[in-house]
């Protein structure tokens, strides 16, 4: 295919995108202009290319589109839905017709007879009670000027413009027949006698700023700065001696950060490509089923990884047809139960920390989980007895098991049991979440949330018997330290399944050294750990001999033979410069039998507890007392050198990933303490933020109990009894936020540091 | 080495460019052409319950190598000394080929070549492509696509 073909696709594609777009909105607002003006400027820019390159066939359609499009634009026609309907199966025949000439190179043979009768007899339809001879007239007024652009185009300029006259002539006619408001039809001729003219210009803005870019180059830079990132960790490993040396890395390392930022960013793209396709299909379904459904989208402007932004399509299409298919009610059950007929949906994305999250929220029925529960049981998908022990919110989490599906009948939208078991699959696999959040009557909130990249994952580097492996931590919630005495005694058997009791549930184990059928060493390790893990809802226990630092490793895919085994998910090159495979919790989990059924018995410790009003706290050991905080509000625990630890304005700050963490140093006072000296980091939550808290240890978890004041009876702050023991919980907002203004400052002598480092 | 290659520039015409790696005590040889490049005993990575036929994984150009030992493919012992590489394209992005030792490049003559010979036993007849006479030994030749992972996977597993 040569380059001019395929610019015209890349280049018609996005304007049947946008066409799509404005079609859909055209509905709501059939009288917008804009609107009209952008959706015949898509059409006949198509229309026009495919002249010059010779699709016949598009032309043709492209033309029957444009002249139903002109009378809409002229005002002669309102827009209908009836005409939104035939100019959204032009859109498919277009988009279809195009899909075979980018894979073929030919147009394809194909009828098009009645699809260009359809939009002729939409221009008649509603157009008979006008003056006949006008659309006629404008109808077969378009294409004249198209071939003369064509046969003549040296002349272009010239002959377009006695053509501009007549249009306005006729224009003109027509104002005094509909009364138009002057102006506003002035503007539109202009856009008729020079549409080309207007494209160029808006063309030749975007074409400034921007640049297309072929993927497979970013994904080549991006490799390269990979192996940058990984550069840099080895050169930081050896440089630890050296001084000057040590300076001089970490400017590498600033660098080497800034620079892996930049080509994330240049791969980054707005989740609304995504989005700009759910209007249509929202419409498209509601009419199907009979509903009214309102879509609201927010936070379009939201980036993500390309990559990723394609593996979340399925999954949130899936998801948009259930929350219309399952969630939204028909018009009347809405009005008895006195809501709105028409039904909302929406679609929200939002930044939150690395992660991006997608909501897609109804204020449909909501889930009921008696139906749940007994379609659980119907499909023999739970026990009854499980089914009794289980709480709300587990019932709900049922319907992510695969085969679960609670629609009545089974429509051709949604529900042959494929359903959200999939979409937590697909998400999990590029290490995200999913959360369900249901009220009856209210409506229900799927929440996804995304990675923000996939390139670079943060991993746990463990050893099996001499070999290093790295396990992502998005599935690890834990680790459990056995010494050789307590591998003897708190490692239980039964018929061959090692089991391990965490606070008091069994946990099944998987010994990765065993699973991998790596050699005995002879020596046996005086020591284990168990990584407890949860892969797509199982949970379960790693067992490896022994850990090392967690490290930020670049995702290397495996070759097909080796992707075969199964159980990695690909390698990488570890700052040591030794290579590792990274292990994948979920196919572990599958092929060690790990079953979904033990998996509900953390939630349920959690959740009980939280209902008696006692949540879990983790336990810290500061400099001379013993403190917590919320168990919900910790994101995830660090060792680092307390030399790492930098001053803004007298506040002690971590510089992290490129973001800087406000601290509560909480062993400050500690005189031992040595730069070198490892401490805690505990990253927690505090509303929007991120804060870090400087401990020198985690001691545990453990429920804890609020107290209330002697005499008063009312409820103590930040103290609470955890052990039996008094404790003060930090306040984590009590730790002074960012300094606004400055932040910019100290951008600014970074910047500063940066330059140097070039002169 | 490098003399001799000069004088036989003159006769390229009709020999052809073969390197010659030795595993074992067997010589054998690659077109040069289809060689992309020689790793020097680079440390490589093993991969637990991989089949018997990969020697690892090494770490190229930013790329995840996949290795290929030809001492297990002919099922010879293991020996512990360090391999040399040699990295081939294949039908799944790049591979490598663990030899005991790569040696020098030799032009031999098409008139010089034989097929396999029948007495061959199946799995060594599957791998080779046949044998140049040289004049003091012989140099059996091997075909990077048979020795692709993606194909060995194949055969093995029928």
């Amino acid at each position: 295919m040569d380059e001019l073909t395929r610019e015209f696709l890349i280049e018609s594609q996005e304007g049947l995108d946008r066409m799509e777009r404005c079609l859909t909105e055209l509905e709501e607002r059939p009288e917008d202009r804009e609107l009209l003006a952008e959706i015949f400027r898509s059409v006949h820019t198509i229309k026009g290319t495919t002249g010059f390159l010779g699709f016949s066939r598009l032309e043709s359609l492209a033309h029957a589109g444009e002249n139903l499009l002109g009378l809409l634009r002229d005002g002669k026609l309102l827009a209908n839905a009836e005409i939104v309907s035939g100019l959204l199966s032009l859109l498919d025949i277009l988009r279809a017709v195009l899909g075979e000439i980018e894979g073929t190179g030919q147009e394809g043979e194909g009828n098009d007879a009645a699809m260009i009768q359809r939009l002729h007899a939409l221009q008649h339809g509603t157009a008979e009670d006008e003056n006949a001879e006008a659309p006629d007239a404008s109808g077969e007024d378009a294409p004249p000027p198209k071939i003369s652009l064509q046969d003549v185009s040296p002349k272009k300029k010239r002959a377009r413009k006695p053509r501009a006259g007549e249009t306005a002539a006729i224009a003109s006619t027509k104002d005094a027949e509909i009364a138009k408001p002057d102006d506003e039809t002035k503007a539109i001729e202009v856009y008729q006698a020079e549409p080309q003219t207007v494209q160029t210009r808006t063309a030749v803005n975007a074409a400034e700023s921007t640049l297309r870019v072929d993927v497979d180059l970013l994904n080549r830079m991006m490799n390269l700065v990979g192996e940058l990132v990984l550069t840099r960790n080895q050169i930081l490993q050896m440089v630890s001696t050296d001084a000057s040396l040590a300076m001089l890395s970490r400017r590498l390392d600033m660098v080497t950060a800034d620079l892996r930022e930049s080509v994330m960013k240049a791969r980054m793209q707005p989740v609304s490509h995504v989005f700009s396709k759910f209007p249509r299909m929202v419409r498209d379904l509601a009419q199907q089923l009979n509903k009214r459904v309102r879509l609201v989208m927010e936070g379009q402007e939201t980036e993500l990884d390309k990559s990723l932004l394609e593996a979340i399509k399925d999954p949130l299409t899936h998801s948009v047809r259930n929350a219309i298919d399952h969630g939204i009610e028909v018009p009347h059950v809405r009005e008895a139960a006195g809501k709105d007929p028409e039904g909302t949906l929406r679609l929200r994305a939002y930044q939150e920390g690395s992660h991006v999250v997608i909501e897609v929220s109804d204020d449909g029925g909501g889930m009921k989980v008696e139906r749940i529960r007994d379609k659980a049981l119907e499909r023999k998908l739970i026990t009854r007895e499980r089914a009794a022990q289980l709480s709300d919110r587990e019932l709900m989490q049922l319907i992510f098991l695969p085969g679960f599906s609670t629609a009545e009948a089974v429509t051709n939208v949604s529900g042959r049991g494929v359903g959200m078991d999939v979409v937590r699959t697909n998400v999990e696999k590029i290490g995200g979440k999913v959360e369900i959040d249901s009220r009856p009557g209210k409506g229900t909130t799927l929440r996804l949330r995304i990675p923000l990249t996939l390139a670079i994952v943060p991993a746990l580097i463990v050893h099996s018997r001499g070999q290093s492996f790295a396990l992502p931590q998005g599935a690890l919630s834990e680790l459990v330290h056995l010494s050789s005495e307590q591998i003897k005694t708190q490692v239980e058997w039964m018929e061959g399944a090692a089991l391990y009791r965490l606070r008091g549930k069994l946990l099944p184990l998987v010994f990765l050294g065993t699973l991998l059928k790596q050699q005995e060493q002879t020596e046996k390790p005086n020591e284990t750990y168990i990584a407890v893990l949860n892969a797509e809802g199982r949970r379960y226990g790693l067992v490896v001999d022994s850990l090392a630092d967690p490290e930020e490793i670049v995702v290397k895919p495996l070759s097909s033979v080796l992707k075969r085994i199964g159980l990695f998910s690909g390698a990488t090159v570890l700052g040591n410069g030794e290579m590792a495979l990274i292990l994948d919790p979920g196919a572990i989990a599958t092929q060690s039998n790990i079953g979904m059924a033990l998996e509900d018995d953390e939630p349920e410790a959690l959740e009980t507890s939280v209902e008696d009003g006692s949540a879990e706290y983790l336990l810290m050991q500061s400099a001379s007392e013993q403190t917590a905080v919320p168990l919900d509000s910790v994101l995830r625990i660090e060792r680092i050198p307390r030399a790492q630890m930098e001053w803004l304005n007298g506040m002690p700050v971590l510089r992290f990933d490129g973001t800087l963490l406000p601290l509560k140093d909480g062993i400050a006072n500690d005189a031992a303490a040595s730069p070198e000296e490892e401490m805690t980091i505990v990253v927690c939550r505090d509303g929007e933020r991120h804060v870090g808290v400087a401990v020198a240890q985690v001691l545990d978890v453990a429920p804890g109990k609020p107290l209330t004041e002697a005499g008063t009876n009312t409820e103590a702050h930040d103290v609470i009894l955890l052990k039996e023991r008094v404790t003060s919980l930090v306040d984590l907002k009590r730790i002074p936020a960012l300094p606004r203004q400055s932040e910019g400052e100290l951008m600014e002598t970074w910047e500063a540091g940066r330059v140097e480092v070039l002169a | 080495m490098m003399p001799s290659l000069l004088v036989r520039t003159a006769a390229q015409d009709e020999g052809i460019e073969m390197c010659s790696v030795r595993v074992g005590q067997t010589l054998y040889g690659i077109a040069v052409t289809s060689i992309l490049e020689i790793l020097g005993k680079p440390a490589k990575q093993p991969v637990p319950l991989a089949p018997s036929y990969i020697g690892g994984l090494v770490h190229y150009r930013g790329e995840v190598l996949t290795t290929v030992s030809l001492r297990r493919l002919l099922e010879m012992p293991a020996h512990d000394a360090i391999e040399d590489i040699l990295v081939f394209e294949g039908a799944d992005g790049y591979f490598g080929l663990l030899v005991d030792e790569v040696g020098e490049v030799m032009t031999v003559l098409p008139a010089d070549f034989e097929g396999n010979p029948s007495t061959l036993d199946d799995r060594r007849k599957a791998l080779f492509a046949g044998a140049y006479k040289l004049s003091n030994a012989l140099l059996v030749m091997l075909d990077p696509e048979r020795l692709d992972p993606v194909c060995l996977a194949e055969t093995a597993s029928a």
